[in-house]
């Protein structure tokens, strides 16, 4: 099983939790705003989430009867064009759908027509198709390429490697790298993420991909040119140099200096927050934890955070915070931690 | 009309539109979204008790995301299609056909689950049983019924989310190999 897979294989989890828990009874207050928190984080669980539902919606159009070995066996084999193969059994699953369609849910009509254009697909598969670097939830990978250039995969990234006698291009799919660059002046090392390019200019820096689709360019050793992938201009619309962070999000923000060591502490595992608020802290978690932490309490989430934690352990972090926030810490289902008011 | 989910409506709709235009960011797009998630709304059964309505909005609206995305998709394939063949963009049998293999796929994935599990999700899906009722009838706890709707419903979405790729690369090649044979 690819690590993507195994990502996937918890969203899974996470998303036939909450569909059984709604379907099956009623959400709390808190359990309503960590579902929505849930939902809202990540484009995979909306596709996810819209296919399991799909899936509980159709199963109630199933005949009533144990079903007869006479339904093809194989029909994934079947040729998908001729109308007239339709056979009477098919004539009563349909016939049963019509008549059970009363007692669907309301949204069942915003999903139905769905069922006539059924190209579904989660994003993460595609992913990991072009992909030629992954890594999952709580990974980390380290690359070494043909040209010696070294690139250190954060948790639940992924890259796609092209390299050409002219240029040697990386497209960063998703999460966040960090990139040691070997010199080679006749092959720019260029990455892309989002709507971003980053041209190094002999370098190390760290490119992150948000789940709010920023782009972060942090540069570590010397300078990387930006520039956005929409501009016909082969210059660089901004210099980044050691030190300093740029991120971009339809437009590029202001240089920033940062802490560039500890921005990119998650290489030797440690999460660094220095008067982090705890809702940012909160995020940075859950990009390392299997599972979902959401927080809950308006008031909590501008209380700052100190300290460096093992990125390995996102629970005990928690209950480290725990102790020195007032804050509790609840584990609801083992994909479901809430972080409420003590 | 109802009115718990009119008000939650009212009451998050800012924030509902600002959901829908992560995926769709075409803003006229997004706010005809939100407008058709009202008028479903209003469809909706006035007397059932909701006690979680801002999940349910949003239950509703990624549905309606997830099935714009995926019909703009179809929509484009199908255009090209259309465009080449000269022919007008319809349902095609196919298209029914997609829906009966699916019902079949599943009722399939179904057939693979273990015998209890099996049965807890027809007796919950099918005929609409309480969860305690077949926590008796198949003598466990309530909390193994959820375990088993839960893994019943992964299983089956997993085989056919992975029959969709297959369906989809088939009925690809199949298209462009009939545009061959009309030239």
């Amino acid at each position: 099983m690819t690590n993507q897979e195994t990502s996937i294989q918890m969203i899974r989890d996470t998303a036939s939790d909450w569909l059984v828990r709604m379907e099956t009874g009623e959400l709390n207050e808190q359990e309503e705003s960590a579902f929505v928190d849930w939902l809202t984080a990540d484009e995979r669980h909306q596709d996810i989430f819209a296919e399991m539902e799909q899936t509980w919606l159709d199963a109630a159009s199933l005949p009533t009867e144990q079903p007869s070995d006479n339904i093809e066996a194989d029909v994934i084999a079947m040729p998908a064009q001729a109308s007239n193969a339709t056979s009477s059994r098919n004539a009563d699953i349909i016939e049963q759908q019509t008549t059970t369609q009363s007692q669907r849910p309301w949204w069942a009509w915003a999903v139905a027509a769905s069922l006539m254009f059924g190209l579904i697909s989660a994003p993460g598969l595609w992913l990991s198709i072009n992909a030629d670097y992954q890594t999952a939830t709580g990974e980390w990978q380290t690359v070494t390429l043909a040209d010696n250039s070294v690139i250190e995969l954060n948790t639940d990234s992924a890259i796609q490697v092209s390299y050409s006698d002219n240029q040697r291009h990386i497209t960063l799919l998703r999460g966040e790298a960090y990139f040691d660059v070997a010199k080679d002046p006749a092959r720019p090392f260029i990455v892309t993420a989002g709507d971003v390019n980053a041209q190094a200019l002999g370098t190390e820096f760290a490119v992150q991909l948000t789940n709010d689709e920023q782009t972060i360019v942090t540069v570590t050793e010397h300078e990387v040119g930006v520039s956005s992938t929409d501009s016909a201009s082969e210059k660089p619309m901004a210099i980044v140099t050691e030190g300093e962070q740029i991120a971009y999000q339809d437009t590029f923000s202001t240089i920033q200096k940062v802490n560039h060591t500890q921005a990119t502490a998650w290489r030797t595992q440690r999460l660094v927050f220095n008067d982090q608020s705890l809702q940012s802290v909160i995020t940075e978690l859950n990009r390392y934890h299997r599972g979902h932490i959401t927080l809950y309490g308006d008031h909590l989430k501008t209380q700052k955070v100190n300290g460096v934690f093992n990125v390995k352990d996102p629970v005990a972090t928690l209950k480290k915070l725990e102790q020195s926030l007032p804050i509790t810490v609840t584990q609801m289902t083992p994909y479901l931690i809430v972080v409420s008011s003590k | 009309m109802h009115e718990a989910l009119t008000q939650a409506f009212h009451q998050f709709q800012s924030e509902l539109l600002g959901f829908i235009r992560k995926r769709l960011p075409d803003s006229s797009q997004a706010e005809d979204l939100l407008h058709e998630l009202f008028l479903r709304l209003e469809r909706y059964p006035s007397d059932k008790v909701i006690k979680a309505p801002r999940a349910y909005l949003y239950r509703a609206a990624n549905n309606l995301i997830v099935d714009e995305l995926r019909k703009k998709k179809s929509y484009d394939q199908r255009f090209v299609a259309a465009e080449q063949e000269e022919a007008p963009v319809h349902i095609s049998p196919e298209d029914i056909n997609h829906h009966q293999q699916r019902l079949k796929l599943l009722d399939k994935a179904i057939n693979e689950l273990p015998e209890k599990c099996q049965k807890a999700f027809r007796w919950h899906r099918i005929e609409q049983l309480d969860k305690k009722i077949i926590a008796e009838r198949l003598e466990v706890s309530v909390n193994m019924v959820e375990k088993h709707l839960r893994n019943a419903v992964k299983h089956c979405q997993q085989r056919l989310s992975e029959a969709e790729e297959t369906t989809f690369s088939d009925s690809h090649s199949s298209k462009s190999s009939q545009q061959r044979h009309h030239q």
